[in-house]
């Protein structure tokens, strides 16, 4: 509609001073509509003016308005209609007939025009119908060797990450490089799929942290919950895997016909891929899985189809499957003769598991990873005891263990996987495996490979060269993680010991005396060790061979953890020559001929020796015993600090040195210690005669002993304040170790007096506390020595004990708050956790139909006499209440009464809101007794045993009901019944 | 008029007689031993001291606890003694030999009392772990491990033949347990449950008398679960003090009292018959004379004397 144009006026607006930014707006008014405007022809009842400024609910913060206004009373004279009120600033400015001044805002239209039908998207929300858009992701061609925290941590920037599954092979338990996401929200998602997909690393200089797949991009789809996509992946995957076996064998038939098409040569080509193949598609038959001697190590290396010419189905998902190789022979990794002694081995095996001819057992752990070289042969037959187990069989793939009985196999999976037994220190998965025929598939490809190595070097040499070259990858994938995690870790905690050095330095100095410097205080410690005196003898030293032969022994090779280890047993020592040359010099003076050969080694152990060359004098002199060995520890530990392995250098062969045949304690992380295995070897025989320190060599005569003695006895006297520090920072730097007992002050508990025990307090000598505190976080706290005498006679009161004590625990939280919130200037709230003791005094109890009335309720368990059986819960409503809703429940046709009169005023209502409580029947001879207790002032009905109620028996009490007019038949059907309930 | 009166009925007149000093920290218990000859002191200096009764010399001190000692006990026949420290430990000590004969270890926190079965066979221990530990003397062996409280255990007593035993903690409750199966037979429980510091049968076992942190002595009967007498006047909020049934002459309560003063009441009528007046700090333990009126007592760290009080 064209605007209607003010009557036959031409105003110049441009002397008009306006505020800043609409003054060019307003410059350009029209002049007003003329008033009043022509009728619409149909008039409507619709409001046809708008109030643009109301000055008693608008703001016009810019006077622009008040500008308005006054130029329109100054420009029409009827500006009565449009203008309304009176006052100045106390107007109304009107508009008519959707008549625009310039100079008002108007509205963008936030929607640009539409030329089509369109579909309205709204936000998913409650009321939404249709499944909820995707928040989850699904990333696939992540590089299989990529740890699951990795992956967690890389995707974790993009949201709060609610479930997280890595999926595996689910023959093997390899990791697949498929994982599946669920974000928090939708739009995490998103974004994490924009971030994420199409990303790319084939090094150290990528953007991404995790690997891909080399020569893949990391794929990122949004999934929904059903993980429909995940699910197309691995029926895509299986599908794939089945056909690939199938063509394997196909062309093996082929080959083994000798087809004429295929010359000699291309035939034994043709095996090694299918041999290869099978290798890499982890083979669904288990025999071939674990009878194949490279499975297990190739089974989690991805080898990248580089040429793919073959009529298996070409791959849709970009998921590695090797389908033909073409593989370089051109990396040098010296490797030895392995593989002949795998062979050897396995073939061994392989013969005692087909002679045995039962299913058999192999190990892994849990996490996926093989089992450290630290198990035993009796560890495992440990682990199967109570099983016919016939051999433990050993191959560089881990251990298989054969049974007596063909069923064992079975039993033991199913037992020993729900985790209640663990093998040396380690949860592990079991598999069970079909013994293998000497004519399996492997076998068969197997055999005609080995030939063929004897005879065609050159075609044995490509399967040789494949493993050469994952091998390599390997090792520099594990460098880096190795680097990462325990190299980094150890830099990090070595500055940290410096700087903690450096902050002692002062006391540390009261040692010497006169030394400034640090390198003077070792000395000077070394000094006090007697070390000079002492006749050195000659440790036979560690010969490198053997070293290297135990710590590469051939059968470790494949074993992932294994290799780890080598390169933890390569990698810090270097790092270790660096920091402790200030440590191996003074060495050098004394014992030469060891250091020549292998100086840190030899420096480490020798430490290790005058550690324990340092107790020996104290063996005879009981009171000065502890504070002397607390000296020896710190001397220790000063000695070796600099070495940043200060930890685990000493404990282990301080204890048994030399015997290599020690139990080795748990390795929970791959903070592998060189060290330990080092030292073993550095010190073949332990210092045989602790009991001399004479003969020993650490003091010349008795006289010195003596003298030794009391140098060292006079810290007791705490003249030498060192071990104190030590000792406190110790205790600081390990939060998980329970709180020290308190110190009386007085001297005894009786003299102390009343003091506060808090909760967590008393978890550190209360078994049940303990018990409590392991469910949550297992082997941290070892369980204290306590044997329960008689558990049936002590399982009740030992709940309520623990209930009493949760309560108390719960009360102390509870006052916790209320203190904080009256800190806060808040009125306290009530007791936000309440407890109810009786609920943890219930007993196990079910509903079912009754032959008494409709529902009743069942003892799931004995209950002796006098027991508490169920609280009888309920709104607690007064009588006055119950009477009007009793009617009100009558009228709706709720035919069973659920109203317990607890006292005269108040009644227990537990039609609406109760518990199983309410469910119990009456019974004129019942077993059970109703009494209202008084806890903690409020009063309960509580459901109490008569007698004893036998398993499954009904819950029966009698109601008591007044005796009425109308009466209410009883069908109890005891021998004692009245007839009627009232 | 009361000089007419037999000696049962007549008021003590306790005089102080002896001072014992030579603990170097606070003394937290006293025994008599069952002759009444001598006199058991344990103290948080980690020492026991047997003193003579009759001349106030010391005979013998033991050493051996690594902790303070919170409880010591007879046994029957006046051989052996029990203590309860803070080292974890009891030990049995072979009062000629002057050493521990053996050491029961199992509480995982600190012991806090200890004390024999009328046969001596049988020990019971209480502590900090919040359980009460029943001890085959002979054998050094636990026998029940009773998860007794959910507090400190403050005191155990056999009853006179054995067959109960009574515990007490900081959490107010008091226990009566089957000494044979462990089972729990009664628990006496005030409403406001105040801190619990000690708790003994009396000489025929039908009453139990318990001293509370909210300055209170209460006799309770064990078959009604009844109290049936209250003591009070005397201050206890802090310490878990001890008290005694006198029975050499007038039946009476004897229990120290943070105000430095030892209180006698009347069994019966439950007045105060007499204060004594001397210590210097909190006065925890009292021990009763067998077969004499005597009492001894102690005081804590600013005191550090053992009083023996006589009324002849």
């Amino acid at each position: 509609m064209p605007v209607p144009s003010l009557k036959g006026k031409e105003v110049d607006y441009s002397d008009i001073a306006l505020p800043s930014q609409d003054q060019s707006n307003l410059a350009t008014l029209p002049s007003p509509p003329p008033w009043p405007t022509s009728r619409s022809e149909f008039p409507t009842r619709e409001r046809t003016h708008k109030i643009l400024f109301d000055a008693s609910v608008d703001k016009d913060r810019d006077g622009r308005f008040r500008q308005l206004i006054e130029k329109i009373q100054q420009l029409d004279p009827n500006s009565e209609h449009r203008i309304k009120g009176k006052g100045k600033g106390k107007e109304l400015l009107y508009r008519y007939e959707g008549e625009v001044v310039e100079g008002t805002r108007r509205l963008q239209s936030l929607r640009p025009g539409r030329g089509e039908f369109h579909i309205i998207k709204y936000e998913h929300d409650q009321h939404s119908v249709g499944p909820p858009p995707p928040t989850a992701v699904l990333a696939v061609n992540i590089s299989p060797l990529t740890s699951n925290q990795q992956i967690r941590r890389h995707f974790a920037v993009h949201g709060r990450i609610l479930s997280f599954e890595p999926e595996i092979d689910k023959t093997t338990g390899s990791a697949l490089g498929i994982v599946y996401i669920k974000f928090s929200t939708h739009d995490e998602a998103k974004i994490c799929v924009e971030k994420e997909h199409g990303g790319k690393s084939n090094g150290q200089g990528s953007t991404l942290s995790i690997q891909t797949i080399p020569g893949e991009e990391l794929k990122v789809v949004l999934d929904d919950d059903a993980k429909s996509k995940l699910r197309a992946i691995l029926r895509e995957l299986d599908d794939r895997r089945r056909k690939g076996k199938e063509a394997a064998l196909i062309k093996k038939k082929e080959a083994e016909a000798g087809e004429p098409f295929f010359p000699q040569h291309a035939i034994h080509y043709l095996l090694i891929l299918g041999l290869l193949l099978q290798l890499s598609q982890n083979q669904a038959s288990p025999a071939c899985s674990v009878t194949d001697k490279e499975s297990a190590f190739h089974h989690k290396w991805p080898i990248k189809p580089l040429l793919t010419e073959s009529a298996l189905p070409s791959s849709v998902l970009p998921i590695p499957f090797p389908l033909i190789f073409k593989i370089e022979i051109t990396i040098e990794v010296p490797l030895t003769d392995l593989p002949q002694t795998w062979q050897s081995q396995r073939e061994v095996v392989d013969a005692e598991l087909e002679r045995n001819g039962n299913e058999y057992v192999t190990i892994e752990e849990s996490g996926g990873g093989q089992l450290g070289s630290h198990v035993k042969e009796e560890d495992v037959r440990r682990f199967f005891d109570g099983f016919k187990v016939d051999k433990v069989l050993r191959d560089h793939l881990g251990w298989c263990v054969t049974f007596q009985t063909s069923d064992s196999a079975r039993k033991a999976k199913t037992v020993l996987n729900a985790g209640t037994r663990t093998l040396a220190h380690t949860s592990v998965m079991l598999s069970v495996h079909t013994p293998p025929s000497s004519w399996t598939p492997s076998m068969r490809a197997a055999a005609p490979s080995a030939r063929e190595t004897s005879r065609r070097w050159r075609d044995g040499d490509i399967a040789e060269e494949a493993e050469r070259l994952i091998l390599k990858e390997l090792r520099t994938l594990l460098e880096r993680d190795v680097m990462d995690r325990v190299i980094g870790v150890k830099l990090r905690q070595m500055v940290t010991d410096e700087k903690e050095r450096k902050a002692r330095g002062v006391k540390v100095d009261f040692l010497e005396g006169d030394a400034a410097s640090e390198e003077k205080e070792k000395r000077g410690l070394k000094g006090l060790s007697f070390k000079k005196n002492r006749v050195v003898k000659p440790q036979p030293p560690p010969t490198v061979e053997e070293h290297s032969v135990t710590e590469v022994s051939p059968s470790r090779e494949a074993d992932e953890d294994q290799v780890d280890e080598l390169e933890a047993v390569q990698r810090p020592k270097k790092r270790q020559r660096v920091v402790t040359e200030d440590v191996t010099e003074p060495e050098l003076e004394v014992s030469p001929a060891v250091e020549e050969v292998e100086e840190d080694d030899s420096a480490l152990s020798l430490q290790d020796n005058i550690a324990k060359r340092k107790e020996p004098p104290l063996a005879d002199s009981e009171d000065v015993r502890p504070i002397k060995k607390s000296k020896a520890t710190d001397k220790k530990k000063a000695e070796s600090k600099p070495t940043a392995v200060e930890e685990q250098s000493p404990t282990p062969d301080v204890v048994i040195p030399g015997d290599i045949d020690f139990e080795v304690p748990v390795i929970t992380e791959v903070r592998l210690s060189p060290e330990r295995d080092s030292s073993a070897f550095a010190t073949p025989e332990p210092t045989s005669s602790w009991s001399d320190p004479i003969r020993d060599g650490l003091f010349e005569d008795d006289e010195d002993m003596y003298f030794a003695k009391l140098a060292l006895s006079r810290t007791s006297d705490g003249e030498f304040i060192v071990p104190l520090p030590r000792v406190s920072a110790e205790e600081e730097s390990d939060p998980d170790a329970p709180p020290p007992f308190r110190v009386h002050s007085t001297g005894s508990a009786r003299t102390e007096g009343y003091y506060k025990i808090t909760h967590a307090e008393k978890t550190a000598y209360v078994t049940q506390y303990t018990a409590q505190a392991k469910a949550a976080n297992k082997d941290v706290i070892p369980e204290p020595a306590v044997v329960a005498p008689t558990p049936t006679v002590t399982s009740s009161r030992s709940n309520r004990a623990n209930a009493r004590r949760r309560a108390q625990g719960i009360e102390e939280i509870n006052q916790m708050q209320r203190a904080m919130q009256l800190s806060l200037g808040e009125t306290p709230a009530t007791d936000q956790v309440k407890f109810n003791q009786l609920q943890t005094r219930k007993k196990h109890l079910r509903f079912a139909r009754s032959p008494i009335h409709d529902w009743g309720l069942y003892a799931m368990e004995r209950i002796a006499r006098g027991e508490m059986v169920i609280e009888y819960v309920g709104e607690v409503i007064r009588a006055a209440v119950a009477d009007k809703r009793e009617k009100a429940y009558e009228r709706q046709g709720i035919g069973s009464s659920y109203l317990f009169r607890i006292d005269e005023d108040l009644v227990v209502d537990a039609t609406k809101k109760g518990n199983l409580g309410r469910l119990i029947n009456h019974s004129c001879d019942p077993n059970c007794t109703a009494k209202i207790i008084t806890i903690s002032g409020v009063k309960k009905i509580v459901i109490y045993a008569k007698q004893e109620i036998e398993l499954g028996d009904e819950i029966t009490y009698d109601y008591h009901f007044p005796i009425e007019q109308d009466k209410i038949p009883c069908l109890c059907g005891s021998a004692k019944c009245r007839g009627y309930l009232n | 008029m009361e000089e007419n009166l037999p000696q049962t009925q007549q008021r003590p007149n306790y005089e102080p007689r002896f001072m014992l000093s030579g603990h170097t920290m606070s003394i937290s218990s006293l025994k008599f031993s069952p002759d009444g000859a001598m006199l058991a002191s344990a103290a948080a200096d980690k020492l026991i001291k047997i003193w003579d009764t009759y001349t106030g010399d010391i005979i013998k001190t033991l050493h051996g606890h690594s902790g303070g000692i919170s409880d010591v006990a007879w046994a029957s026949e006046g051989e052996f003694l029990a203590s309860a420290s803070d080292d974890k430990t009891v030990r049995i000590w072979d009062f000629n030999l002057g050493t521990a004969v053996n050491v029961l270890k199992g509480h995982t926190n600190f012991v806090f009392c200890v004390n024999f079965n009328h046969k001596s066979n049988l020990l019971a221990s209480g502590g900090f772990d919040e359980t009460v530990r029943i001890w085959d003397v002979a054998r050094g062996k636990s026998l029940k491990i009773l998860p007794a409280h959910s507090d400190p255990v403050t005191a155990v007593s056999f009853n006179f033949d054995g067959t109960m035993v009574v515990s007490c903690a900081m959490d107010g409750l008091i226990r009566l347990w089957d000494a044979d199966s462990g089972q729990c037979l009664k628990t006496l429980v005030d409403d406001d449950n105040p801190i619990c510091s000690h708790v003994k049968f009396s000489p025929n076992s039908k009453f139990v008398l318990a001293v509370t942190q909210d300055s209170t002595i209460r006799l309770w009967n064990t078959q009604t679960s009844k109290c049936v007498k209250t003591y009070k006047g005397h201050t206890n909020v802090t310490y878990c003090l001890f008290a005694c049934f006198s029975v050499t002459g007038r039946k009476a309560i004897v229990s120290g009292s943070e105000d430095s003063k030892v209180y006698i009441w009347d069994l019966q009528t439950r007045e105060i018959l007499q204060v004594l007046d001397g210590h210097r700090d909190v006065v925890m333990a009292v021990a009763t004379h067998p077969t004499k009126n005597i009492i001894a007592s102690a005081g804590m760290e600013k005191d550090l004397t053992i009083r023996l009080w006589f009324d002849e």
